[in-house]
């Protein structure tokens, strides 16, 4: 499966959006649109944040989800926290 | 999980209440079997032959060595880490972090280590200032008691791994700041269970 790049392979920067197209009518837009603050994220990332929502934003019933302890969960949220504030350079 | 993960880094998935639970048990386990052979753990790091007495007291000695350096790094936890972590998680995981002094009492069990350390505290005691002790002759019980003491010293490096990692774990603390903070906690731990079991032991 095709993996939806969010980090440019040749300088490693943040990549953005430069042309959108609607599979309907076959219109593009083109331009330079930063990408959404969640699809920034790396797969396991975003993986991460759903199961923590389906799971009410329950750090316990997250740990007992994925078999690990309640710190480990804790750690990794502070792990996608810190790649969510604006001063963090790449996911 | 890889064998590696469950002898140094077991709290990535055990934490909180089990850990609380099975760390007391390991601790009172350790209290009841150098109760029988006068084993003490007289300090967070120390491990001592010495005289018997009530099992209570030997788990007494364990409960105030957890204790004193689980209260140390919760404060300096609550001091150092940005991120909201449970009291809960750091007390279990630092009495788990503990049941290598399971394996030091069992290891000391053995009759050749017995029998040696006798030999050595009889030639000891009662020496006076200048006398020069006569040390047991060498032999296979001087082999054995070398061997459990190396043990013992692995252990309870080992012992000190684990603690560092529920600290570093719980409080999401890493680097030179939570290395010292956690070394100088360890070094005030010692000296206050130290003067905790001074006072454990007058209560006899």
């Amino acid at each position: 499966m095709k993996r939806f790049p969010v980090i440019c392979p040749s300088c490693e920067h943040r990549l953005q959006v430069k042309r959108l197209t609607c599979d309907h009518c076959g219109t593009e837009v083109e331009g330079i649109y930063p990408l959404p603050m969640l699809a920034a994220l790396s797969v396991e990332d975003q993986a991460f944040i759903c199961d923590f929502v389906k799971a009410s934003g329950s750090l316990k019933e997250m740990a007992a989800l994925l078999k690990v302890s309640y710190p480990t969960v804790r750690n990794r949220l502070d792990e996608v926290i810190a790649k969510l504030q604006p001063t963090s350079p790449t996911p | 999980m890889k064998l590696s993960q469950i002898l140094f880094h077991p709290f990535l998935r055990i934490a909180g209440g089990p850990a609380l639970l099975l760390g007391l048990a390991t601790i009172t386990l350790t209290g009841i079997i150098g109760a029988g052979q006068g084993l003490h753990f007289d300090g967070v790091l120390d491990t001592h032959t010495g005289k018997s007495g009530p099992w209570w007291l030997f788990v007494s000695e364990g409960l105030i060595n957890w204790i004193s350096l689980a209260v140390l790094l919760l404060i300096a936890g609550r001091t150092i880490s940005k991120t909201a972590f449970r009291s809960i998680d750091l007390l279990g995981t630092q009495a788990l972090s503990r049941w290598p002094t399971v394996l030091t009492a069992l290891a000391c069990l053995a009759p050749g280590f017995q029998r040696f350390s006798k030999a050595l505290a009889k030639s000891i005691i009662g020496l006076k200032p200048g006398q020069m002790p006569q040390l047991p002759p060498a032999g296979p019980d001087a082999v054995v008691f070398g061997l459990v003491t190396l043990f013992m010293l692995a252990c309870t490096v080992w012992m000190v791994a684990l603690m560092w990692r529920s600290f570093s774990h719980c409080c999401n603390v890493r680097g030179g700041k939570a290395v010292a903070t956690f070394v100088i906690s360890l070094l005030l731990a010692e000296v206050l269970s130290k003067v905790l079991i001074g006072q454990l032991f007058r209560l006899l």
